[in-house]
């Protein structure tokens, strides 16, 4: 694994708008394609090893959170469990997640955390930094098969959602429109009738969820997270409606940074996990200390004997968790975390492409940048 | 306020139209950067808040449909990560 310097392509932003990443520079350039990140086959597999693997254990995390009850501790509130529990039960459809990894070229790939519900930057995983491979080394590859996966898992999933139609919501926020767009694109390229409106219109008539024309809503994608739904005033009807929803409730734990203790718990000095605990640090020498429902790198805590660096947010209430420090490695004086993909739930093979986000600090905020990559 | 208001809601109104915006950062961002301005001997025309917030009744809606129950805590930035 290593950093490579590159010369961006004339007129760059013009060609990932057209490849449909149209947020590509908010206060600093976010895709950058100056450098990429260039494997081995034999890393690509060791990545789509870990992430396999790792998806079948938060399966097995996500089931001890359940049979022990432990939606206390990941501060799950009381409306969302009997939701959490016939949603495991009725195992109804789910499309994805991300991993975030440190990874070095060398050692094992170390989960960060997991976005389980509701992730972004997968335009640029999927689509960019594909046309990039293209356009400036065809006859190399990228370990990156989403866009192929999501349209096949759309036909998977037609049976399931009534009518064969889907709605798609998000915040009216450019990165996740952008997202919900990419989204919609390949449902409609499986065959699915789709429509797409902001979160705040989706309406509630008494007995069911209704979109913008009044319409029943029978299945939608929303990303905005279950935390939030639950807090809102129409968490409380999501249970009364036969509304399908994606992701489905459940994930509302693999979600929560409260997964990563437990899955310590259950897996402990797994070689893809990092030391987690809830109460405290315990015998860490360098930890990070994460608020269960925090989002975007927003107040984390890094301790190093002698040195600690916090950032700021809005989610400093609340629980936190004790993570060991990440060894992550610096390249060229950055920082890269892989957003490993997960697409679908067939055991084994969901493994389905890389993102690679770097700053130049050791902590991915949504400031980071956006790096693609290639392998041999 | 008026920062506050516009970031809860997504957009301000003016001069009678609704213009939506996304707001990547919470309202004190926008407040601060509005004090600097003014704290550096910028100029502004103050009218009540309440002049920029979205007018009742905006969304068009069958009688008994309610709107707005989700997207509250998300307003004024992504809900991605």
């Amino acid at each position: 694994m290593r950093r490579v310097a590159a010369t961006p392509r004339a007129g760059w932003q013009r060609k990932v708008e057209e490849a449909g990443l149209t947020w590509h520079t908010g206060e600093q350039t976010y895709w950058n394609e100056a450098a990429f990140y260039e494997f081995t086959a034999k890393e690509v597999d060791v990545l789509e090893a870990a992430t396999n693997e790792l998806e079948t254990m938060t399966l097995q995390a996500a089931q001890h959170v359940i049979d022990n009850k432990l939606y206390a501790r990941l501060e799950i509130p009381e409306i969302a469990i009997p939701l959490i529990e016939s949603s495991w039960e009725a195992e109804p459809p789910s499309l994805y997640g991300r991993f975030d990894f440190a990874y070095d070229g060398t050692n094992p790939p170390k989960l960060l955390e997991y976005n389980a519900d509701t992730p972004t930057s997968l335009v640029e995983a999927a689509v960019a930094q594909w046309y990039w491979l293209q356009d400036c080394f065809p006859k190399r590859d990228q370990f990156n098969s989403l866009h192929e996966r999501l349209v096949a898992l759309w036909k998977e999933l037609a049976k399931y959602l009534p009518g064969r139609r889907l709605s798609l919501c998000s915040m009216d926020d450019a990165e996740d429109g952008m997202t919900v767009t990419y989204l919609q694109d390949t449902a409609q390229q499986a065959g699915l009738e789709t429509s797409i409106f902001p979160i705040d219109e989706v309406g509630w008539d008494g007995s069911t969820f209704v979109g913008p024309e009044d319409d029943p809503l029978g299945a939608i994608f929303k990303l905005y997270p279950w935390e939030w739904m639950m807090r809102e005033e129409f968490g409380k009807h999501v249970g009364e409606a036969e509304t399908i929803w994606l992701e489905p409730p459940w994930k509302m734990i693999l979600s929560n940074k409260g997964i990563l203790p437990v899955l310590w718990d259950l897996f402990p000095r797994h070689p893809y996990l990092l030391e987690s605990k809830f109460d405290g640090p315990g015998l860490m020498m360098a930890w990070a200390k994460k608020p269960i429902l925090g989002r975007e790198g927003a107040n984390i805590l890094l301790h190093q004997p002698g040195k600690d660096v916090e950032t700021g947010g809005e989610y400093g209430e609340g629980g936190s968790i004790f993570q060991q420090m990440a060894p992550l490695k610096s390249f060229d004086g950055k920082f890269p975390v892989i957003g490993s993909w997960l697409i679908g739930h067939e055991e084994g093979n969901v493994a389905g492409g890389i993102g690679i986000r770097e700053s130049d600090t050791p902590i991915t905020t949504n400031t980071s940048q956006f790096v693609p990559h290639l392998f041999d | 306020m008026a920062c506050q208001d516009a970031v809860r809601s997504g957009g301000y109104y003016y001069g009678g139209s609704w213009y939506p915006m996304a707001y990547h950062y919470p309202y004190p961002y926008y407040y601060d950067h509005y004090r600097t301005y003014v704290g550096s001997g910028g100029r502004v025309v103050a009218v009540p808040a309440g002049s920029y917030a979205r007018p009742a009744g905006g969304t068009t809606s069958s009688p008994g449909v309610q709107r707005g129950g989700f997207g509250s805590i998300g307003a004024g930035h992504g809900a991605g990560e």
